[in-house]
């Protein structure tokens, strides 16, 4: 056999395996087309890979600003520590002034700093 | 004979593009009756696997509804279903690589579901169905993108230049890829024959 039959009979040998066409196969597909176009059109829309990502993403961008505003806002956990520290302490009769190691702002100078009046 | 259908065309192509992107399901079924059998051959000489080909087929059923509205019909609804399901079968075999992958199945053509259409001119002294199990366990094992042009080119008789738009390259490629794919299968060929 020469080159040239050598290459029809392999044509020949590829052609020769095929398949059919499944009927059942458009009908699983029809039936999925039709069972997505029943969803509503926002469930569609969230239920796509692409969306499903965007919500996410904006899902931790959201939840991520919003820590970050209410840590630094006032009446967030840290000043309200203070205020409460300072809260009780004037409860107490005690300059809040003194105990924190700020210069109390009546007197000019601290009682036991030694200096001038 | 064309295994997938070769030489179908559609009558009136650009009327069925209107119908698909319009979301008309009974074009979609006409389409399946005229590219089905291409696109289960394809699918299932690709992926040798009946199960796996038979969800691709369907999912890519769904793509092409999906996607009609945004297909111009430039390059043709036979290269373009094709690609697609071209396109996801590779996917699939790319996630293969990363597992240990399928033993090579004794029947190759009975465990991809294909059929076998009897050869005429054949020489009677030769075992017709073990000659085409061998050779489509050849072809199995050619590197995946020859396996692609071999099956376009020589299964569903597409010509070199459709094989080109179907695949995204050049028929440069598709010129190299079928040579070295041939070569490769001749040689196998000539021993199947006792040469």
């Amino acid at each position: 056999m020469d080159d040239q039959d050598l290459d029809r009979t392999l044509s020949r040998m590829i052609a020769a395996v095929g398949a059919d066409a499944q009927p059942a196969l458009l009908t699983r597909a029809r039936a999925r087309i039709e069972a997505r176009a029943r969803q509503p059109r926002f469930v569609r829309w969230a239920m796509r890979p692409a969306a499903l990502g965007a919500s996410v993403a904006l899902f931790v961008a959201s939840a991520g600003l919003s820590l970050a505003l209410v840590s630094g806002a006032p009446g967030s956990a840290a000043s309200q520590s203070s205020t409460l520290i300072e809260s009780l302490l004037e409860e107490r009769g005690i300059e809040t002034g003194s105990v924190l190691g700020t210069p109390a702002t009546d007197s000019g100078s601290a009682p036991d700093s030694g200096g001038a009046r | 004979m064309c295994a997938g259908g070769g030489d179908l065309t559609f009558t009136n192509e650009g009327e069925m593009i209107a119908r698909l992107r319009r979301g008309d399901l009974d074009a979609l079924g006409e389409l399946y009756r005229e590219l089905g059998p291409a696109m289960v051959s394809l699918a299932r000489s690709l992926l040798r696997d009946r199960a796996e080909a038979d969800d691709v087929v369907a999912d890519c059923l769904i793509r092409v509804h999906e996607k009609a509205a945004g297909f111009r019909g430039e390059r043709g609804l036979r290269t373009w279903v094709l690609r697609i399901v071209a396109n996801r079968c590779r996917d699939l075999l790319r996630r293969r690589r990363f597992d240990a992958g399928e033993p090579e199945a004794h029947d190759p053509i009975a465990h991809a579901g294909l059929r076998v259409e009897p050869l005429e001119e054949w020489d009677h002294a030769l075992d017709q169905e073990k000659a085409l199990r061998a050779l489509e366990q050849a072809i199995g094992r050619l590197p995946p993108e020859q396996r692609e042009a071999v099956i376009l080119r020589d299964r569903l008789g597409m010509s070199q230049e459709e094989v080109a738009v179907t695949l995204g390259i050049r028929v440069g490629a598709v010129k190299s890829r079928l040579f070295r794919a041939r070569e490769t299968l001749k040689v196998e060929l000539k021993k199947l024959l006792g040469e």
